[in-house]
């Protein structure tokens, strides 16, 4: 499917009172539209620009499963803190640090005296590889397809240091949009695809929607104008009864997204089933190192691979159901009163794309 | 605790107020009239007259009316109905027993207790009833609900009763459901109650089969459904440390339940199921003969007497014609039942019948007498090779030619030597591998020929020799949950569920044939009762994986188990899914029928408890595959290239044509048809395209190797291009010019109030 880049809208770059109007003037009567996001850098221009109070009765916009530290499983977690128990330096985003586990988070476990590190991506890890050649390193690499290419173009360029190796828990986002609609019980009318998971894979990956499921689907940034031109574009979809995929972000995001960058992807990676945290195992949605990548992979080489946990969210915690799009976070009888940024008890409080964490923000 | 946390908000007391338990039989009409609509009754009729009443015999052929008024189609209707109800009210009579027994054990405040990943216990007592048994006690009033319901069902069914046939099907679906509803209380009652596997994947394995019984040791044989009497003997025998001196064996239902008995010394064997009643009694291998109730030959205390053995009833729905001596001291009348004329008793009490079956066993020792060659010769001599005995053969196996040969003849002459010929070996081996031991052959010998004694005895080779995993109970809400996506995503192409009776028209391995077939291709595959053991005849079940996933073999256990492979697809709706449970009947069946990839298969099923647990499957939304004996229900239910409205909750578009799944209860006439039809009936609009090419890969495929050529339906499947199996696509394209247009993955639902014509009508439906 080609993706529309020639509408009017990416054009004419209209301000966001103009959007607002003319979304208020496109809505159809009579009809609620609920609009999903799949990222958490959406929900944070959502919320930090205050784009719900702006938008018209009859317009819901909210956000389903966009932040991959919230969806992280709890086993794939411990098998990080049981590694960095066993005195192996462990190396992740800053986020990972608090998501909070049975057996506490990583940062408890730094605490304990093993050695966590925060890292702003995995060039960084191979650094702290270099510099401690005596320490077996291992970057924890977490993330949808955004961090997923460097990890890949890590490995493609090779010459990585002996003691470095990868503990995967990675997640591709178009089967967990595919679920959604699968399963059947989330009311959604359109889909706004997330901008820098379409720079990798380009905005033609999220064609099925529209072409199999009637869905219309527009690739928009993260700047109000941007949200809200996606918003304007569905609107004007449903309007006229088609689906069809458009990109208001046509600066960054193309059509077939960033070959290099896949080709190193596809080089590295094949495709599991995955677990996604208080969500279940959804089929084609994970990545694992390929088999002759077995040196580079934590689980093989110290022999590790712990088993789904059947207690995936502490008692009361509805993070599952704020990822799915269920309910707000205010809904959840826990947020900002025994859930907060200071003391999170869920994920989706712990890291800046959890929905909850930017609720309490702003 | 994230489950436990999730299933206490679902069964929040306000979740749903009740007006006492419900429904009544007209409540759920509604979506029964939209099912029937889609898949409206296809008649079979096996008698075309009425004899109800006593003004009939009325013949209803063509436009004819009887006394009543009552045209054909109503009479077949009112019979499939009294089939149902008859099945419902067995499988009722048998939870009640159940627990009435546990009652008087525990009392009422036993937990329900299905294991630490259970907490969704009754899922078929919540869309149902909207209660949520906690406790034994709890079961009571639903207990009294399935009994008024059918009593109101059988009043249907009286002169003068329902007149509409499509109110009399929705009477017979709301009998199926009685029936499933009672098939859950009576598990879950014995799971908490007699300590049960309660959800365990890896439960131990047990051997199927008269072979591996030893001969020299005195054998209590227990038949029936209910193994409480059973369950007493083995713990007697343990208490006793007779584990090494008796030998304790079941068939059908007690056999399984007996299995899943929890004991320190003494391991029940399980010989077979109905199929082997005859035949296994016959063999004199039984000492001890205690009938419980249902799937017990009607002809098995005769059978049991002309072997030597003993024969003890115990429940009142089988009294065998025999005295109540319930009131007798076991030792007492043990001592004295050998000089009787008829060594058989009725004892009510299944302790007091416990304790007089081991007492036996322990005083007499090995007692019944099998037949030997001389005997078969001679019984065999008077054959005539007349034929009648193949003819009355319901399967049509040759009979006669293996009597004949077993009397001795070759070439038309008898031999003087006794011994069996190779002929006779041969064919008595195939017709034991075949035979259904129903014995009507030898009602149909003019020469009074034990045909059925003859094969059996000249055929020591143990005809069935099987592997089976224990009965596990339910599916735990962890495995739902990890497969629940695949499920409803079609990356696992369908849940399969073997159920019922074992009167198949093929040979008996043709379910592990099928089951063979299915999990090679990633379905899930679910078995309980009879079919349960057969499927473990050539693939052992410890070869595949026990937990709910993709190419997995389990065994829920015995025929009332069979609730636990539905109570699965409703658990998929809920746990999942967050849809509401209580008394929320239509939306869990739709959302079943629309989106979970599940078909049951009762191939051999003959009994009226088939056919009730059939409806209520077909009610929730599952199709149902019969062999070719399942037209003799009188009905099945079949689409009609959709007729009815299906919609795209979406938009509310209608969507016309779609044909998945084509029908909700058919019957196949061979295992070839049956495997295609079943990974057909898999097939749902929703099914993402991924999912989609697989299962349409396996339909293509099955197709092409078991019914030699294309699915002529194929196109109707194919929504988009995608959906085409990505190696075979350039192939096919061809298939898509013409009329074909490309449609879109809906959100499908029969029902119009889950339209949301963007009014969220489910945002927070939770």
């Amino acid at each position: 499917m080609e993706t529309d880049t020639t509408n009017s809208i990416s054009k004419q770059n209209l301000p966001v009172r103009e959007l607002l109007q003319a979304i208020d003037k496109e809505l159809p009567p009579n009809r609620k539209l609920r609009i999903m996001h799949v990222c958490g850098s959406h929900e944070h221009t959502v919320q930090r620009w205050g784009i719900r109070g702006l938008l018209p009765d009859g317009l819901e916009i909210f956000a389903g499963p966009g932040c991959p530290v919230c969806v992280c499983p709890v086993f794939e977690i411990r098998e990080a803190i049981t590694l960095a128990r066993q005195g192996i330096m462990i190396a992740t985003y800053g986020d990972m640090l608090r998501v909070p586990t049975p057996d506490g988070t990583l940062l408890d476990t730094n605490a304990e005296g093993a050695d966590v590190r925060a890292v702003y991506g995995p060039m960084d890890a191979v650094r702290l590889a270099s510099e401690h050649p005596d320490r077996e390193v291992v970057f924890f690499s977490v993330g949808f397809e955004t961090t997923i290419a460097p990890a890949a173009a890590l490995i493609s360029a090779g010459g990585l240091p002996e003691n470095f190796s990868i503990l995967t828990s990675h997640r591709l986002t178009p089967p967990a949009m595919e679920l959604l609609l699968g399963i059947g019980d989330v009311h959604i009318d359109g889909f706004i695809a997330p901008g820098h998971v379409s720079v990798i894979i380009g905005a033609d990956a999220w064609g099925i929607f529209p072409r199999a499921y009637q869905m219309p689907v527009v690739v928009a940034g993260f700047e109000p104008e941007g949200l809200l031109s996606g918003i304007l574009l569905i609107i004007r979809q449903i309007k006229k009864g088609i689906a069809r995929l458009e990109n208001v972000y046509p600066q960054v995001v193309h059509a077939e997204g960033n070959p290099v960058a896949l080709k190193a992807i596809r080089s590295a990676f094949d495709t599991v089933p995955a677990w996604w945290r208080g969500i279940g195992r959804i089929p084609r949605s994970g990545l694992v190192l390929k088999p002759h990548l077995s040196g580079l992979d934590a689980r093989r080489r110290f022999g590790i691979g712990l088993s789904p946990e059947r207690n995936e969210l502490p008692p009361g915690c509805s993070c599952h159901l704020v990822m799915l799009g269920k309910i707000y976070p205010t809904e959840c009888p826990l947020f900002n009163t025994r859930c907060t940024p200071a003391t999170p008890y869920g994920p989706c409080m712990v890291s800046q794309e959890g929905t909850c964490l930017i609720w309490s923000k702003f | 605790m994230y489950f436990r946390w999730i299933i206490k908000e679902m069964e929040r007391p306000e979740a749903k107020k009740s007006d006492g338990i419900g429904p009544g039989i007209a409540d759920i009409r509604q979506w029964d009239m939209t099912l029937l609509e889609r898949y409206p009754p296809r008649y079979h009729p096996v008698n075309r007259a009425c004899s109800l009443c006593a003004l009939g015999p009325c013949d209803l052929m063509g436009s004819r009316r009887g006394a009543c008024g009552q045209a054909l189609e109503t009479f077949l209707s009112r019979e499939a109905l009294l089939i149902a109800v008859t099945g419902a009210a067995a499988h009722a009579a048998h939870a009640a027993d159940i627990v009435e027994r546990l009652l008087s054990e525990h009392g009422p405040d036993l937990a329900l207790d299905l294991g630490e990943w259970v907490d969704l216990r009754m899922p078929i007592a919540r869309i149902v009833t909207g209660v949520k048994p906690r406790r034994l006690g709890d079961l009571i009033p639903i207990m009294d609900y399935i009994n008024a319901q059918i009593v109101r069902l059988l009043s249907a069914a009286h002169f003068g009763g329902e007149s509409s046939y499509l109110d009399m099907e929705s009477k017979t679906l709301h009998a199926g459901t009685m029936d499933i509803l009672a098939m859950e209380i009576a598990d879950v009652a014995q799971i908490s109650g007699c300590g049960f596997p309660k959800g365990d994947p890896e439960t131990p394995l047990v051997a199927v089969g008269e072979g591996e019984v030893p001969r020299h040791m005195p054998l209590i044989l227990c038949v029936g459904h209910h193994s409480d009497v059973g369950r007493r003997i083995l713990e007697r025998i343990d208490k006793e440390g007779l584990d090494r001196g008796v030998v304790v064996a079941g068939l059908c239902c007690t056999a399984h339940d007996m299995a899943r008995t929890k004991t320190q010394k003494c391991t029940p064997r399980i010989i077979g199921n109905m199929r082997d009643q005859l035949r296994f009694i016959r063999s004199g291998s039984a000492d001890v003969v205690v009938v419980d109730q249902q799937c017990v030959r009607i002809d098995l205390l005769s059978e049991v007497l002309r072997t030597g053995a003993f024969f003890i009833a115990t429940s009142d729905q089988s009294c065998a014609g025999l005295p109540d001596e319930t009131c007798r001291d076991p030792e007492e009348l043990a001592s004295e039942i050998i000089d009787r004329p008829v060594r058989a008793v009725f004892i009510s009490d299944p302790d007091r019948a416990s304790g007089l079956a081991v007492a036996i066993a322990r005083r007499y020792g090995r007692i019944a007498h099998p037949s030997d060659n001389e005997e078969i010769w001679k019984n065999a001599g008077p054959c005539n090779n007349c034929g009648l005995c193949t003819i009355h053969c319901p399967i049509s196996l040759p009979v006669a030619k293996a009597v004949f040969a077993l009397g001795g003849f070759v070439d038309g002459h008898r031999t003087a030597d006794p011994s069996l010929t190779l002929t006779a070996k041969q064919t008595s081996a195939e017709i034991t591998r075949l035979c259904l031991a129903c014995g009507r052959c030898e009602s149909a010998c003019p020469k009074k020929i034990p045909v059925m004694t003859l094969i059996g005895s000249s055929n020591r080779t143990p005809a069935y020799a099987a592997s089976m995993r224990v009965g596990r109970g339910p599916i735990d809400d962890y495995e739902i949950k990890d497969t629940g996506p695949s499920i409803v995503l079609g990356d696992i192409p369908g849940v399969v569920a073997f159920l019922a009776c074992p009167e198949y028209h093929d040979s008996r391995d043709s379910l592990s044939w099928m089951a063979r077939n299915l999990t090679e291709r990633g379905y899930i595959v679910l078995a309980a009762g009879c079919a349960a053991m057969d499927i473990g005849i050539e693939m052992p079940y410890n070869q595949f994986s026990g937990i709910f996933k993709g190419g997995s073999v389990i065994n829920c256990g015995s025929c009332v188990s069979s609730a636990h492979a539905i109570g699965a697809l409703i658990k998929v709706a809920s746990i999942f899914l967050h849809r509401d449970l209580d008394r929320n009947y239509a939306e869990i069946a739709d959302y079943i029928l629309n989106r979970v990839g599940a078909v049951a298969v009762m191939w051999g099923g003959i009994t009226p408890k088939a056919f009730a647990a059939s409806a209520g499957a077909n009610r929730l939304g599952i199709p149902v595959i019969f062999g070719p004996q399942g037209h003799k229900f009188r009905r099945t239910l079949e689409g009609k290239g959709g007729r009815a409205p299906l919609f795209d909750a979406r938009s509310g578009k209608p969507l016309t044509p779609c044909l998945a799944p084509s029908h909700l209860s058919v019957v196949s006439k061979t295992k070839e048809e049956a495997l295609v039809q079943i990974v057909r009936l898999c097939i749902r609009p929703n099914d993402t395209t991924w999912g989609r090419q697989r299962k349409l890969r396996n339909y293509i495929e099955l197709s092409e190797k078991l019914l030699s050529g294309m699915p002529d339906d194929l196109v109707d499947y194919i929504r988009i291009v995608e959906d085409l199996p990505e190696e075979r696509r350039e192939g096919l394209m061809h298939m898509l010019t013409g009329n074909w247009q490309p449609s879109f993955i809906p959100e499908p639902t029969l029902l119009k109030g889950l339209v949301r014509h963007g009014n969220g009508h489910n945002k927070f439906n939770i």
